[in-house]
This record gives structure tokens, C-alpha cells and sequence, in this order.
């Protein structure tokens, strides 16, 4: 067995010499798009959201410059690029799908009866706290400490619904 | 892995010496497992960098208005253009050390690995001493802890401490893999100091390659989002 | 070198302490198994007498017995666990303690290394005709991870503990709870990176160190199943990392990520942790499937019925693990993604019941010879398919607000994961351990272990699916007097439950004392493991195995190193038109 491997038993068998100009180019090309990414969202705006897409756009170029060349996936074994592509594949399935749900945040009729307000501020967590050292049992401030006594902890499994 | 065996003429640099691990039938299958498992290893460090993201797109999208003002105001992206250009260059010169590795050129490897670590230190630097530490100073801190002393005539937004929570994780996340990047090289420097890198075998080297490229690409996505929002 | 060649993994070096050493730094997959089946029983046995507590203090509706006037669950709870404590704590929180380190200790130590870290380990190297793991140092290091993780969680769980149960959901776990859920959640953050280094390893074993000639369907299909996991916990395994250390810093630095009250988003967290933990019970179940296609195989001596079907169905399990999170969030998120998510539900149910039915074909007119892992088959197909029938129910939105966050769901999971995995994973020892070892077990006894543990499991929670269309809601210390026959009932079964794992305990000791030498293929089967010596020798094999026959090639082989006449091969005639 194992016949047909043991010709190049040391070593590489068929390097691939990385080569200089090719790569000295993506290098220009991926500081020129760097450029173009901070002027155009510095001195150029596009209405909507015009500006992230554009940059998120070019940052895509400049990943896959540095992936296929830097990162050698060009030339190599084309089963690590089956392991990129996945792995963006299921990047883009959390973040679309987490998107998905908040984005449609707006939907829903208690938020839009004013009866949940989408996220607190600053503003409410430091009176809170306040009121907190005031009547000494304000346990949803997360600016009160972690001592917050057992019975408070108690009454809040048992008060609250979703348990 | 890269024991020499006694009877190998003293000659021989430890690349050349190189004998494959016993459980693998040649030094090929070796390699390419050693990179494959390294690109699995860097499809677990983008996942993980994808939760950063995800919080980043969360937020945008429900403070849009307070978001782009903040990242105006707090970042300056003349830093953050600046260390990335140092890091574009810090990769050119990791793909160079590998093409010294492969033609045996092993003064050229360690002068462009010295410029590769040289790039590091300053990408750490001038994040630390010029946005981490007067951040710090100025109560630009993330979440409860942000505490904004006003200067200039900015006026702190409601949900600015969010802003700041996703970019110090982020950046602290992304920062901490840049110093095990410098530590990581330090050893590749130490061998290839011993020249155990060479035609015949530098898979270490390919590989923490690789690892330097995964974290140059994150900035890259990193610095459009967080320093020009 | 070649000195190791001839000789047992397990046989003693030549003083005590160079054979600790020799365990301890050890490169060999097997004996990194062997520690590691030692681990993540000890897990078991800590998360079932956390089981055993929350059972007993279930026993009566109210903390305090009526009848005897005694605090029931504080006799295992507060003395056992939580003991030093004091009488700060109150018995309700003692109770959130003891069911939340029954499910951390059972998710993390137990259930998602049990099946890949152990037994996969040990033989998915030699099922491919492999000398070792593609890195055998990585292999080390991640065991070495998972001891130091382990220890952290452990001692964080039982230093106080934490009241938030497996999830950690904020701001409950960020605010309220006592201080350990830091601690506890870097010791999960730790366990993590254990996983995912192994499945790495595996994902890269079983690309490259493939025996010539071995193609990927000529792979078993425990192979198969290990190597779905394997991405799973390469793909999901970080989002947890992130997550845990996201809650860490809210904990510690109050990042506002996951709190309301600072902007942030309570909901995006359960995204965030469901994103992994979802795909974990995966992680935790195909597995299990692996060990039964190969059990199924080997003792119905016949070949496996829809080899690519059920190949192919793992891989599937693996991408659609990753769709179907949100159905633990229906209570919480949008009806958009409620609508989106419930439907993707649906389609895990496909390549699952491709693989019961698959299973069932090849148990149809074989001659099943009925040891104890065939049992054990039998009933983790009884079960699971339970478990899996009382899935649908809960992916439909409108009957999940009803069931959501009652027994019912604890008995779907459990039937799932205990009735699953857990039996598959007993029933794999069996398999295994004469090949492990070296030695035989007793039959009467393994069988009887099996008989209390299927009685028992079923009494348990059988009856938590009418407890909980009933309205009887989890985690919950106490509950109203109509619920106390079938919680009694409940707790009857977990004592049986209980006594059955014990008879499998001492069975095995008994027969790693005894000296009932195992045979080469004392099952007859065909994958290479078989072609080993029991124990196997060092680098597993003397000289690299040749692929001859497919892994289930029953039909037209007869199984190496056992007598012929002992497992009787069937004829076409008899196997009829099933292939």
C-alpha cells in the first residue's frame, strides 16, 4: 500500500513559489482602496445608506484580495476555500436572520402603542440607581452592585412571567 | 515534531533535516492538514468575530442617527487609516518571509519578519497611547461606566455608550489578537533564527501567516464600520 | 519504536510513576479517550445526584413535607452541594441552584464531549485505519483545556453555584444573580475552546488520514456522524465563546450590550446564545445516531440499509441545526422571524426520520442477536422517536405558547437527550468495551442495568408530558396539590432510573476486575476496529489495515477473527428485495 506517495515522502512535493510582482500589486491595490474608502466616505455622501454599503463593498474587494492572493487559496487545496465559504455563509445567516427579527421590531403592536419604548439611557439607569441607594432595593439597576440580597432574587423568580 | 535524527550529517539545516510526523504517510499529507486545520481554526475566529458584527448591525440599526454622530466625534480615522495601512504592510511582509522560506533566502525571512513585528508594536502603540488612554481619560468608557466630559462643542448622544461598548470589545478583542500575532512570531523568529524554515518545510510559518492575514482582514472590516459609520 | 508495536495501549509502564507519566503526556488518542471517559462520567455522576435532589424535592408540593414536617430536597440540596452556605440562602434559591447545576454540569462536562471527546477519540482513528488523530499534541492540549474548564465550572457551581439555570439569560444572569455566574460562564467560555480544538482535529483526521483506498462512503457511518458534529462544534462553538464573554464584561464592566435599562438588547442576547446552543443539541445528538447505525449494523448482521441516506442526513442535521434557533425565542421575538423560524423547524423532522426509518429497514428480517447494545438500540428507538414526535408540537407557534417553558418541553429534551444520546452513549460502551478494555462484561447484568434504565427513564418522564399540558411550568420549587401523584410518580422512576446506571457502574468495575479476556470481534463486526487487538496495540495496528470490504458488507463477508458458524451470515433469499 501506499505505493504512489512515497516518491516525495520529504517534503513539499510541488511548492508554490509565491510570487513577487502579483503580489507587490495586490498590496498597491489594497492601500489604493484603502484611500478610496476613507475619501469617499469622508468627502463624498451618497443619500441612504449609500456610504456604509459602498465601504462595506470595498472592504469586501479588499477581503477577498488578501484571501485569495495573501492567504494563497488561489493555488491552494480548494477544500480551505469550501471552509471560507461556509464560514461566511453561516456568518451571513446569523447576522441576516438577528437582522431579520430586530429590524421587524416595529411591527409589533405593543411597540407601536408606546406601551415598550425601545431601548433605556444613560439618563434612566443613573436615577434608577439613585433611587436604588434610596429605598435600598432596586434590583433592576445594573449599576447597584452584586450583593443584592436573596429575598430580592427570590421575589423576582417569583414574579417574573417568563419563568 | 522537528527532532533531528542522530545519523543525519550535521550539515544539514533543521528544514532540510525535517521528518514528517510518524502517524502521517508523507510530509504532504502532513502539510496540508496542518493548513486546513489552521483555516478551520480561522473559520472559528470569524464566527467568533461575527458576534461583534452582529451587536454592531443590532445597534446601528435601532440608534442610526446617534450612532454615525458618535463614531464621528469619538474616532479619529486618521489613526484608524493610518494602523490600517501599517497592517496592509505587516501582511505584504509576511507574504514575502514565505517566499524567503521557499527559495532559501534566510536573511531576507528574518529582516521581513522584523519589519512584520515592527508594524505590530506600532499598530498597538498608537492604538493604546492615542485612543485607549486619552479615551480613558475623557470618560469615553463603554457602557455604565462612560462618564463624558464634554470638550469641543459636542453634545453627548443618548446611546453613545453603546457606540463605545461595541468599539472598545471590538477593538480590544481585535487588539489582544494582534499581541498574540507579535507573541506567536516572536517564536517563528526564534526558529527561523535556527533555520528551521526552508524549501522543504515551513508549514509553522505558512500557517501563523495565515493567522496574520485573518486579523488584518478583520480590521479591515473593522475600520470602515467603526472609524467613517 | 518498533517495541511499542506489539504491546497493549493500557499495559503499565515499568514503575508507578513512569506510567503516570505516560498517561499524563501522553500523545495516543486512546488513552486520551480513556481519560476522558473517566471525566465525563464523573460529570454524570455529579449532574444525576443534582438530577436525584431536584427529583426528591419535587417529591411533596411545598417545601416542607406535610406528613413528616421535613424540608424536602435541603437533605441532598443544602447538605450535599450547598451545605456551607448556611441559612442565608433560602430553600426556593437552593433549588434554583441544585436544577442549574444539574443542567450546566450535564450540557458542558457531560453531554457534548461525552460521545466525540470520548469515544470518538478512541475509535474514529481506527475506524479510519489511522495511527493517530491528525494532531495528536492538539489532542492533548484540548483534554488538558477541558480539565482545567471543567475544574472552573465545577468549583464555581459548587462554591454557591448559580440560580440562572444552563442559559444565563440577562439581565437576570447580569444583574440579580449572585456572583458565581462569572465564574461559571468562563469556566463554559474555557470548555468551549475544548470542544472546538477537537473537532478540528477530527475534521482534519478524517480528510486526510483516510487508509488508501478508503473513500468517503466506505467510511462507518459513526464516522460519518462524528464528522458532522465535528463542524458543528467548529462553527457554532465560537458564537458561544462570544456570547459568554460578552456577559462576562457585562457582569464585570456593565457594557450595556445585553441590558435594557443602558440601551441595549435582552433579546439579541438569546440570539446570540441560541445561535450555538441550538446547534449543540446536535452536537449532543448526532452522535448518538452514529453509535446507532453501528450497533444497529453490527448485531442485526446485516448491511446497513440506506448507507448514503443516512450519511448524507447527518450533514443535513448539521446545516439545518444552524436555521432553527429562533424556535426557542418565540415567546420573545418578532412575529416575522417567529413565522420564518417555525417553518425551518419543520424540516429538521426530514433527514431525522430518514435515519429511523433507515434503521428500521435494517433491523427488518435480520437476525438480530440480542446482547445488550442491540437493547439499548431498540430502546433509544423507542425513545427518540418519542422525543422527535414531540418536536413538531413545539415548532408550532400557536401549541409552543401554550407548552413553552413547561415540563413538557424538559420531557421532549430529556427524551431527546437522555433517551437519545445518553442511551446511545451506554450502549456504545457496550459495544465498545470489550474492544476498549479488553475484557468482557456481564451480560445478565448489563441486561438488567438496561431493563431499570428504560423503565425507569419512561416512568420519569412520561409523565412530565402530562404535567406539563397540564400547565405545570419548570423550574419551579413548588406547585399546586393536583400535580402531586405525577410528580411522585416522576420522582419513583428517577430513583429506578438512578438504580439501573448504578448496576451499569458496578458491572463495569466487575469486569475491569475480572478476568474475562474479550476476543478480537466478539460481535462480528466488520469496520476496522474489529481487526484490532482488544485491547488495541499502541499506534492501533501492528501493520497498516487494506481495505478489502465496505464497513457493513455483511452479505458478501464473513466477519474476521470470529467463528463463522456464530454469526450466521443471511442468504439472498432471506434478505429478499431490501436491496
Amino acid at each position: 500500500m501506499q505505493l504512489e506517495h512515497t516518491q516525495d515522502d520529504h517534503g513539499h512535493g510541488h511548492v508554490h513559489v509565491t510570487p513577487f510582482w502579483p503580489m507587490l500589486i495586490v498590496f498597491v491595490t489594497l492601500l489604493v482602496l484603502t484611500v478610496t474608502t476613507v475619501l469617499t466616505a469622508k468627502f463624498v455622501d451618497i443619500p441612504g445608506h449609500g456610504n456604509l454599503i459602498l465601504a462595506m463593498f470595498i472592504a469586501c474587494i479588499k477581503g477577498l484580495l488578501v484571501a485569495g492572493f495573501f492567504m494563497h487559496l488561489v493555488w491552494d487545496d480548494k477544500m480551505n476555500t469550501v471552509v471560507l465559504i461556509s464560514t461566511l455563509f453561516f456568518v451571513a445567516l446569523f447576522i441576516g436572520i438577528v437582522l431579520l427579527d430586530m429590524g421587524a421590531r416595529d411591527s409589533v403592536d405593543r411597540i407601536q402603542s408606546g406601551e415598550i419604548v425601545a431601548g433605556g439611557t444613560r439618563e434612566i439607569v443613573r436615577n434608577a440607581g439613585e433611587a436604588g441607594h434610596a429605598d435600598d432595593g432596586n434590583h433592576d439597576a445594573p449599576a447597584t452592585d452584586e450583593h443584592t440580597t436573596e429575598e430580592d432574587a427570590q421575589a423576582d423568580e417569583s414574579h417574573d412571567p417568563d419563568h | 515534531m522537528t527532532t533531528i535524527p542522530d545519523n543525519t550529517p550535521a550539515k544539514l539545516d533543521p528544514h532540510e533535516a525535517y521528518v514528517h510526523g510518524h502517524h502521517w504517510r508523507t510530509a504532504d499529507d502532513e502539510a496540508s492538514a496542518a493548513k486546513l486545520g489552521m483555516w478551520l481554526f480561522l473559520a472559528t475566529e470569524v464566527l467568533m468575530f461575527s458576534g461583534f458584527f452582529c451587536a454592531y448591525a443590532a445597534f446601528r440599526m435601532m440608534y442610526e442617527g446617534n450612532w454615525v454622530a458618535a463614531s464621528d466625534h469619538y474616532l479619529d480615522w486618521r489613526i484608524g487609516g493610518f494602523n490600517t495601512i501599517v497592517l496592509l504592510l505587516s501582511s505584504f511582509t509576511v507574504v514575502m518571509a514565505i517566499r524567503c522560506a521557499q527559495q532559501n533566502r534566510q536573511g531576507l525571512l528574518m529582516f521581513n519578519l522584523w519589519i512584520t513585528q515592527l508594524c505590530a508594536a506600532t499598530f498597538l502603540i498608537l492604538k493604546v497611547w492615542l485612543e485607549y488612554l486619552p479615551k480613558l481619560r475623557l470618560g469615553e468608557k463603554p457602557g455604565a461606566l462612560f462618564h463624558y466630559v464634554p470638550h469641543g462643542d459636542y453634545i453627548a448622544g443618548a446611546h453613545d455608550h453603546i457606540f463605545l461598548s461595541v468599539y472598545w470589545i471590538a477593538t480590544a478583542t481585535h487588539g489582544f489578537h494582534v499581541l498574540v500575532g507579535m507573541f506567536v512570531f516572536a517564536w517563528i523568529m526564534l526558529r527561523a533564527r535556527k533555520r528551521h524554515f526552508g524549501p522543504n518545510h515551513y508549514t509553522a510559518l505558512e500557517n501563523v501567516g495565515l493567522y496574520w492575514h485573518l486579523v488584518d482582514v478583520i480590521w479591515i472590516f473593522l475600520f470602515p464600520l467603526l472609524y467613517l459609520a | 519504536m518498533s517495541g511499542h508495536h506489539d504491546v497493549s495501549y493500557l499495559a503499565p509502564k515499568d514503575g508507578f510513576w513512569q506510567t503516570v507519566w505516560s498517561w499524563a503526556f501522553t500523545v495516543d488518542h486512546k488513552k486520551i479517550g480513556v481519560m476522558y471517559l473517566v471525566a465525563v462520567l464523573s460529570a454524570f455522576l455529579l449532574g444525576g445526584l443534582a438530577a436525584m435532589a431536584v427529583r426528591l424535592e419535587l417529591w411533596s408540593p411545598t417545601m416542607t413535607d406535610p406528613k413528616t414536617g421535613l424540608v424536602t430536597g435541603q437533605l441532598l440540596t443544602k447538605d450535599l452541594f450547598f451545605g456551607f452556605l448556611g441559612d442565608n440562602v433560602t430553600p426556593n434559591n437552593i433549588y434554583n441552584r441544585a436544577f442549574s447545576l444539574h443542567g450546566t454540569v450535564m450540557v458542558f462536562l457531560f453531554i457534548i464531549p461525552s460521545i466525540p471527546a470520548a469515544l470518538g477519540n478512541i475509535f474514529l482513528p481506527i475506524m479510519l485505519g489511522a495511527k493517530d488523530v491528525a494532531f495528536p499534541k492538539l489532542n492533548l492540549f484540548s483534554w488538558y483545556i477541558y480539565l482545567f474548564g471543567g475544574t472552573f465550572a465545577v468549583s464555581a457551581l459548587l462554591m454557591g453555584g448559580v440560580e440562572t439555570g444552563w442559559t444565563f439569560y440577562t439581565p437576570y444572569s447580569t444583574t440579580t444573580s449572585w456572583g458565581g455566574v462569572t465564574a461559571m460562564v468562563l469556566g463554559a467560555f474555557i470548555l468551549g475552546f475544548s470542544s472546538i480544538l477537537t473537532g478540528m482535529n477530527f475534521i482534519a483526521t478524517v480528510h486526510k488520514l483516510r487508509v488508501p483506498g478508503m473513500g468517503w462512503f466506505d467510511m462507518p457511518l459513526f464516522v460519518w456522524a462524528i464528522y458532522a458534529t465535528a463542524i458543528i462544534q467548529v462553527l457554532a462553538t465560537p458564537v458561544l465563546a462570544i456570547t459568554l464573554m460578552m456577559l462576562a464584561f457585562e457582569r464585570m464592566f456593565h457594557i450595556g450590550i445585553f441590558d435594557p435599562a443602558l440601551g441595549g438588547d435582552p433579546v439579541l442576547f438569546q440570539h446570540f446564545f441560541w445561535f450555538y446552543s441550538h446547534p449543540a443539541v446536535y452536537i449532543m445528538i448526532l452522535p448518538g445516531f452514529g453509535i446507532a447505525s453501528e450497533v444497529i449494523s453490527v448485531h442485526c448482521h446485516k448491511k446497513i440499509f440506506g448507507y448514503r441516506a443516512i450519511a448524507f442526513s447527518s450533514i443535513a442535521i448539521a446545516a439545518i441545526s444552524f436555521l432553527v434557533w429562533g424556535h426557542h425565542l418565540f415567546t420573545s421575538e418578532t412575529p416575522a422571524a417567529n413565522a420564518v423560524f417555525s417553518a425551518l423547524t419543520f424540516l429538521v423532522a426530514v433527514p431525522t426520520a430518514i435515519k429511523v426509518f433507515n434503521w428500521i429497514a435494517t433491523m427488518y428480517k435480520s437476525s438480530i442477536s440480542l446482547n445488550t447494545p442491540m437493547l439499548y438500540a431498540m430502546s433509544f428507538l423507542f425513545c427518540f422517536t418519542i422525543g422527535g414526535l414531540t418536536g413538531p408540537p413545539l415548532a408550532t407557534l400557536a401549541t409552543d405558547i401554550m407548552l413553552h417553558d413547561t415540563y413538557f418541553v424538559v420531557a421532549h429534551f430529556h427524551y431527546v437527550m437522555m433517551g437519545g444520546t445518553v442511551l446511545m452513549f451506554i450502549g456504545g460502551l457496550h459495544h465498545w468495551w470489550p474492544k476498549m478494555f479488553g475484557k468482557m462484561y456481564n451480560e445478565a447484568g448489563a441486561m438488567l442495568g438496561c431493563v431499570l434504565v428504560f423503565i425507569g427513564f419512561n416512568l420519569t418522564f412520561m409523565t412530565q408530558f402530562f404535567l406539563g399540558t397540564q400547565g405545570m411550568p419548570r423550574r419551579y420549587a413548588t406547585y399546586i396539590d393536583e400535580f402531586t401523584f405525577l410528580h411522585q410518580l416522576s420522582t419513583v422512576g428517577s430513583l429506578i432510573l438512578g438504580i439501573g446506571l448504578f448496576v451499569h457502574l458496578f458491572v463495569f468495575i466487575a469486569s475491569l476486575m475480572g478476568d474475562s479476556k474479550a476476543p478480537r470481534n466478539p460481535w462480528g463486526g466488520l469496520t476496522f476496529e474489529w481487526e484490532a487487538d482488544s485491547p488495541p496495540v499502541e499506534h492501533n495496528f501492528p501493520h497498516e489495515p487494506v481495505i478489502v470490504h465496505g464497513p457493513y458488507d455483511y452479505h458478501t463477508t464473513t466477519p474476521p477473527h470470529c467463528d463463522p458458524n456464530e454469526y450466521p451470515v443471511p442468504s439472498k433469499d432471506e434478505l429478499g428485495d431490501a436491496h
